[in-house]
């Protein structure tokens, strides 16, 4: 059976991990998902360790069938696991939009955490591509102080990194980017 | 003897000027709308052209209406005006031709410096965001669509508590 050779993520309590190092090894190596654990900066790709998942990848990739996710020793649906991630990560929804998005396009889709944002975008992977984009996701219906804008157009100068605001337009399942610079008037 | 300025007469929110003034100010001023020989003046142009002293403005009994009794005249028509105001006079201090937008917002259509208007389209639109009123993610998108459409680019202009305005070019992009 192909099923039975996907990598499988098991849940444990609110997060998603591969135990076997080979199948967590080959999700690494095929499109740079999870985190390898304990190993901070992967050099080579050839990591031995267990590989945890973000809730974003792993409902992409059970979405994609390649992989399958199990909790308490039974597989589970995407159903149940976008109901299991929505529980755990606020917007959910709305980051996984822009997850799915980028992805698509055939970007490589990290966390964004130690630049402040929600995603850091590569084209090519981390440690292969100079800098990536910073992604920073905001509903469609948030009400935001100007200031928002201004410290995107700040950030966009200062990290040399493209600082990009991402928003699901819901009425057209559309996710829309936008990219805010100084204007010398 | 400094030339006598212009005259304008102040009716509702708006001010005239006729007699040869009114094609001189239209023309090197590219301010206010012409109709039969008279100038009409916005709110917002009266005001930038009072207080950079290129007009005087009467009221219709003849009464001298300096900036401050303008200002508070005008705030009886549009409690924003002074947010119209400063968005507008800061862009024309810069050099810009500035026509009003379409919407009640705070949004002028801006041309490149030295653009002949009437001629060519506005290459900007400018939409004021003021500091400590916020404004909805999906606005922002609307305002971007509506630039895009009418092949503009967009300039969100934040105003800050003290009437401090930074400008942002904001683009949707595809990524």
């Amino acid at each position: 059976m192909m099923a039975s050779s996907l990598p499988v993520a098991t849940i444990i309590g609110s997060r998603i991990i591969v135990l076997s190092k080979t199948q967590g090894a080959k999700l690494y190596k095929e499109g740079f998902f999870g985190k390898p654990v304990n190993i901070h900066k992967p050099k080579d790709t050839e990591v031995d360790a267990p590989l945890e998942l973000s809730l974003f990848e792993a409902n992409y990739l059970l979405e994609q069938r390649r992989i399958s996710v199990e909790s308490g020793g039974r597989a589970i649906s995407l159903e149940e696991l976008a109901k299991f991630s929505r529980e755990n990560f606020r917007l959910f929804d709305e980051l996984y939009a822009v997850y799915k998005d980028l992805r698509e396009k055939g970007y490589v889709v990290r966390p964004g955490m130690k630049f402040g944002s929600d995603f850091a975008v590569y084209e090519y992977g981390p440690g292969i591509d100079h800098a990536p984009f910073v992604i920073h996701v905001l509903p469609s219906s948030a009400e935001v102080d100007p200031i928002e804008i201004v410290r995107a157009g700040r950030l966009s100068h200062t990290v040399r990194k493209k600082f990009i605001l991402a928003t699901l337009d819901r009425s057209r399942n559309k996710v829309l980017y936008f990219m805010f610079m100084w204007w010398k008037a | 003897m400094p030339e006598p300025l212009p005259k304008a007469v102040m009716r509702g929110n708006q001010c005239f000027v006729s007699g040869p003034d009114a094609d001189r100010l239209h023309q090197q001023g590219a301010v206010g709308t012409m109709e039969k020989g008279v100038l009409r003046l916005s709110d917002v142009e009266m005001l930038h052209l009072v207080e950079r002293e290129k007009i005087a403005v009467y009221g219709e009994q003849g009464e001298a209406l300096d900036f401050p009794s303008l200002l508070k005249l005008l705030e009886g028509y549009d409690s924003e005006i002074w947010l119209k105001f400063l968005l507008y006079s800061d862009l024309r201090r810069r050099g810009y031709t500035v026509k009003p937008g379409f919407g009640p917002k705070l949004e002028y259509r801006v041309y490149e410096r030295g653009a002949s208007v009437g001629k060519e389209p506005a290459k900007y639109l400018v939409y004021g965001l003021v500091e400590g009123k916020t404004v909805k993610v999906s606005e922002i998108a609307s305002i971007s669509e509506s630039a895009k459409l009418s092949k503009k680019d967009l300039i969100l202009a934040v105003i800050d508590r003290q009437g401090e305005i930074t400008y942002y070019d904001t683009t949707e992009v595809s990524l």
